[in-house]
């Protein structure tokens, strides 16, 4: 083997393109584990103490999040937004629904979730800047998480 | 279980992936493309979106468990079939080309996706999964090679019997195995965090599992083959012993924490190679699986994938860095590795294209992620995108750096060991370009 150039030229490749690679991948793994994702929030959230005005309907807030990025329904209405550390700023996506009883348009949801909480809690505010749109406050409790995420 | 929707849906999702994957079939394309297309034109992306009546009339969410269940036996089926594909002659005796190449093709894309988790975990995760699987599923998911697509395509382009088909032939081969070993740990690592068995309980059983039936079925097999010369045929009591094992496989993998499809993988990977008895077993398989089962895969990949999930500027900046990590690290680690160890700039560049297939086993990979909860539903999306455009490139990149009037030209002088071993396994894989093309 040591004999033959081309071995050795081909040893030294797989050290280059195999190895390095290899040890560097140990190094991101360890530089890694201090990174911090967001919280995880997607599934059913109970809304707490009766149904919320703005859908008497509708009992129930599904999240769906990608990190960061978070999608919420409720009934017909889907919200878009984020989630930034325990605080979550959804606004209207206007493409469920056009109208939305008296909040035309702007719906937003202002939440902070209350991690420590056994259950989770969301509690914030919902609503809108058009006339006769009411600030609803929003209380809910995390009932199940997202299918395949861990509890 | 309502059977009228299920049937119209079965018919739907045919209709869409034969028709679509015909019309890529004529722009030059290979026709999983098209059926993997299809199947994204059928969810929420396109039909959801135009018409979301009858896309929620067509589909509806309780109705998805079913076509999600038929959808996963030919599943199991089709990764059987690449299983049995895999013929160890393929490992050995390629040279150091094919060593590194295949070793290269493998690491440089997983620690280049690694490392865009560095990126992606704090932004497109979430707390529920660790780093560790995260940047794990995300290198594992960059590395993968499409076998079967790879197959068809040098068989399709002449390229079977020359040094560039010997050594992608191979590279594939050794990227199935190790791909899916790696996703094994994977798998077993998330489903440890979450509290299912210990992951040194999922790792030692697993081993053991892969030590029995390498040692011992395989060699208990060896009767099947022999049976099937004298009669001049598989039966289907032959056949129903050799479902029977894939079943019992894929069971056992998933019990002992990794995956079903792992399972279905192995019982391929260990059957008798003979060549005839190789043909009569895909040919009894391959039809209903490519025709009737995988589609419905498709469909239901293409249910989960919302491509509105990737919206504005932040995201798809994401997207495209996905695309670009995954170009740059499997096209580029394996045309490096090529020409470093002495093939020529255009053949290592036709190898770096030819490796850079992703096909539906990436598909397969990225709904193993998403149902373990590993990637989100956007990350899912844009990683569906990237497989889409990895094996959309394939075929006019490779006409790009390895136009065909060169193949012709330089085919003869191109003499290879094993050559004729990778013809004739390059010829009976492109029997299953049916599945994977």
């Amino acid at each position: 083997m040591a004999s033959n150039p081309q071995a050795l030229k081909s040893l030294a490749v797989y050290a280059g393109l195999v190895g390095l690679p290899l040890a560097g991948l140990i190094i991101i793994l360890r530089a890694g584990a201090s990174l911090q994702a967001p919280l995880a929030i997607a599934g059913e959230w109970r809304v707490q103490g009766g149904p919320l005005a703005i859908d008497p309907d509708t009992r129930v807030l599904t999240v769906s999040q990608s990190g960061e990025h978070v999608d919420v329904a409720l009934g017909t209405l889907s919200l878009r937004g984020r989630l930034t550390g325990d605080s979550l700023v959804a606004g209207r996506r206007g493409m469920r629904d056009e109208t939305y009883g008296p909040c035309p348009a702007h719906v937003t949801l202002r939440a902070r979730i209350d991690a420590a909480a056994r259950p989770r809690r969301l509690v914030g505010m919902m609503g809108g800047r058009a006339a006769g749109c009411p600030q609803l406050a929003v209380d809910a409790v995390q009932a199940a998480p997202a299918a395949g995420e861990h509890p | 279980m309502n059977i009228a929707l299920l049937l119209v849906q079965i018919g739907v999702v045919v209709i869409a992936a034969r028709g679509v994957g015909i019309l890529f079939r004529r722009i030059g394309q290979p026709q999983v493309m098209g059926e993997m297309v299809a199947g994204i034109l059928l969810g929420p992306s396109l039909l959801g979106w135009v018409a979301p009546a009858l896309s929620a009339r067509l589909f509806p969410p309780a109705s998805l468990g079913f076509l999600n269940s038929i959808s996963q036996v030919g599943l199991l089926v089709f990764m059987f079939l690449v299983g049995l594909e895999l013929d160890p002659r393929l490992l050995r005796g390629r040279g150091h080309t094919a060593v590194v190449t295949s070793h290269a093709s493998i690491v440089v894309p997983f620690f280049l996706g690694s490392l865009l988790a560095l990126r992606l975990y704090p932004r497109l995760s979430d707390a529920s999964v660790t780093f560790t699987g995260f940047a794990l599923f995300m290198g594992a998911a960059m590395s993968v090679t499409a076998f079967p697509v790879l197959a068809r395509i040098l068989t399709e382009r002449g390229l079977v019997r020359t040094r560039v088909g010997a050594v992608a032939i191979a590279c594939a081969a050794v990227d199935d195995v190790t791909a899916w070993c790696i996703l094994a740990v994977v798998v077993a690592i998330v489903r440890a965090s979450s509290g299912a068995l210990p992951v040194w309980a999922t790792v030692a059983g697993s081993a053991a599992f892969v030590a029995l039936m390498v040692l011992g079925v395989r060699r208990a097999l060896a009767p099947l083959e022999r049976r099937f010369h004298r009669d001049g045929r598989l039966t289907q009591d032959m056949l129903g012993v050799i479902l029977l094992l894939v079943l019992a496989s894929a069971w056992a993998t998933e019990t002992l924490g990794v995956h079903a499809l792992f399972g279905a993988f192995l019982a391929g990977a260990i059957m008798p190679k003979g060549e005839g008895f190789v043909h009569a077993l895909t040919g009894k398989l391959e039809d209903v699986t490519v025709v009737l089962l995988l589609p419905l895969f498709f469909a239901f990949t293409g249910l989960r994938t919302h491509i509105g999930l990737v919206e504005g500027t932040e995201m798809w900046g994401y997207c495209g860095l996905i695309v670009l990590v995954a170009v740059a690290g499997k096209f580029g680690g394996s045309a490096i590795a090529a020409r470093a160890t002495g093939m020529s700039g255009r053949e290592a560049a036709a190898i770096g294209a030819l490796m850079n297939t992703r096909g539906l086993m990436e598909l397969v990979i990225l709904n193993i992620g998403l149902d373990i909860g590993v990637i989100s539903p956007a990350v899912f999306a844009m990683m569906v995108l990237m497989a889409l455009a990895t094996t959309f490139m394939t075929s006019p990149l490779l006409e790009l750096v390895y136009p065909a009037r060169l193949i012709r030209r330089t085919a003869p002088e191109d003499g290879y060991e094993g050559d004729a071993d990778a013809g004739e396994d390059a010829g009976r894989a492109r029997e299953h370009a049916g599945v994977g093309a």
